[in-house]
């Protein structure tokens, strides 16, 4: 309890602090500033309650100023204990109170460090008057703060009582009323969330990225390839087409065996390479060459014939 | 909402944008780095297949020992990036015998040349790259 009534001393300082009514003209710096409020922003009543503490006061103060306003739900509260069974009980709507200093004086959230009331700050005064403007001055009468018009311009005005004395502990609440702030934070949150989960994808895609062609290359080495996919076609197209050529020879060779023209003939000589299937066939007297001819189509239609009596010769170009 | 806070949410949402499509532009590389390395997986073990079929020295020497140590022992010339065996009196069996021989290796050959002498012989030419 010690420490929250010692705070508010330490953290406020060094900052400036301005009284605010309704002809205030401020000079602000860059700077965050406190702001007392004159009793035009607030409601005040004074009542006798027999409760010992604030936090148990504070209590009844809905209570209090029931019917005083329409829309109470707005309303925040602060009690002041005033004597034993007297306090002054202060009621405020923040999001008002933004408001107004937004529109008649420009002054915005940001802009401000905390905000009090004439009431919680000049409670204790022992003048009655205090001149807190140019033009107004304050009173307390039964330790109820009002704000009256001077009569005289030329009164000095104690605007160092209100930098030399320490603030009290009744700031008012007003942070996030005007729900910027959270609103801020819920719309964030997914474009937040979006950016985190993109850029950590992206880490991750660039990691599989470079151990992929750190992979690729791996392999390029162990089947030892040429780096670029023109070179690799040409380099297979090469051998499938030595993998052809020898296949038909190969093929021919055999089929050549495997017919077994011995039966209708005897073979002459036989030639096989890239390009041609050659043979010449001695027939035997009396074997139908048709026959032989026939067998030889189904291989090739494109088969050449060259025959003579009974020697045949044949040739499947290739 | 103020001015700025429309700014800032706008700012983030133009970034995740951004990295949206960064993002894109690197699944479809990673995309394309698997395709290449199936390529590559598919084109090294077929060309690894054809490189041990057709330049196999090994097999290579081995047939080459065979044909030159072959009954009859053939008369072999080589020129140029060739070399020629010519087996001469070869009857029907050692024919059948070294010709199967021949087809089954890999050796690469350029003629395969069979002349028939007599009604019992015939002379097997086998042209080969060197």
């Amino acid at each position: 309890m010690k420490l929250k009534k010692f705070l508010p001393k330490i953290l406020n300082k060094d900052r400036k602090v301005f009284y605010i009514t309704n002809d205030s003209n401020i000079e602000y710096g860059k700077d965050r500033f406190d702001l007392i409020l004159s009793p035009t922003f607030y409601w005040v009543k004074k009542e006798q309650i027999s409760v010992k503490r604030e936090s148990d006061a504070l209590k009844f103060a809905q209570s209090i100023f029931e019917g005083q306003f329409e829309d109470i739900e707005n309303y925040k509260y602060i009690a002041i204990k005033y004597s034993d069974s007297e306090y002054i009980y202060i009621a405020y709507n923040p999001k008002q109170i933004l408001e107004r200093l937004k529109d008649d004086f420009s002054i915005t959230e940001n802009m401000i460090g905390n905000i009090y009331t004439a009431q919680s700050e000049f409670i204790d005064i022992k003048e009655p008057i205090l001149s807190i403007s140019t033009t107004k001055m304050v009173i307390s009468i039964d330790g109820v703060i009002s704000e009256l018009l001077k009569h005289s311009h030329t009164s000095s005005v104690d605007y160092k009582f209100l930098n030399q004395t320490p603030r009290s502990r009744f700031n008012l609440k007003y942070r996030g009323v005007n729900g910027d702030e959270v609103n801020l934070f819920i719309a964030s949150i997914l474009p937040l969330a979006l950016v985190i989960y993109f850029s950590l994808d992206i880490m991750k895609l660039n990691r599989d990225i470079q151990s992929l062609n750190i992979e690729i290359e791996k392999r390029r080495d162990i089947y030892k390839l040429p780096s670029t996919s023109f070179q690799i076609k040409s380099i297979k197209n090469r051998y499938l087409e030595i993998e052809k050529k020898q296949f038909e020879i190969r093929d021919s060779i055999s089929w050549l065996q495997k017919e077994k023209f011995s039966r209708y003939g005897k073979l002459d000589y036989l030639i096989a390479n890239k390009k041609e299937l050659k043979f010449k066939l001695e027939l035997k007297k009396g074997k139908n060459s048709n026959k032989v001819k026939s067998i030889l189509q189904k291989r090739d239609k494109d088969v050449e014939f060259n025959q003579n009596e009974n020697i045949l010769e044949v040739t499947f170009k290739r | 909402m103020n001015k700025q806070n429309i700014l800032f949410i706008g700012f983030i949402l133009i970034v995740a944008l951004l990295l949206f499509n960064h993002r894109n532009k690197l699944q479809d590389e990673v995309k394309n780095s698997f395709q290449t390395l199936a390529h590559v997986e598919k084109d090294g073990v077929l060309l690894n297949d054809l490189r041990g079929r057709w330049e196999n020295k090994k097999n290579r020497k081995k047939v080459i020992r065979f044909l030159r140590n072959f009954n009859p022992r053939p008369k072999v010339k080589t020129r140029g990036d060739k070399t020629t065996f010519i087996f001469e009196a070869m009857d029907k069996n050692r024919l059948n015998k070294l010709s199967k021989k021949i087809l089954q290796s890999t050796i690469k050959i350029r003629k395969f040349t069979i002349e028939k002498v007599d009604k019992h012989n015939a002379i097997l030419k086998l042209e080969v790259d060197k």
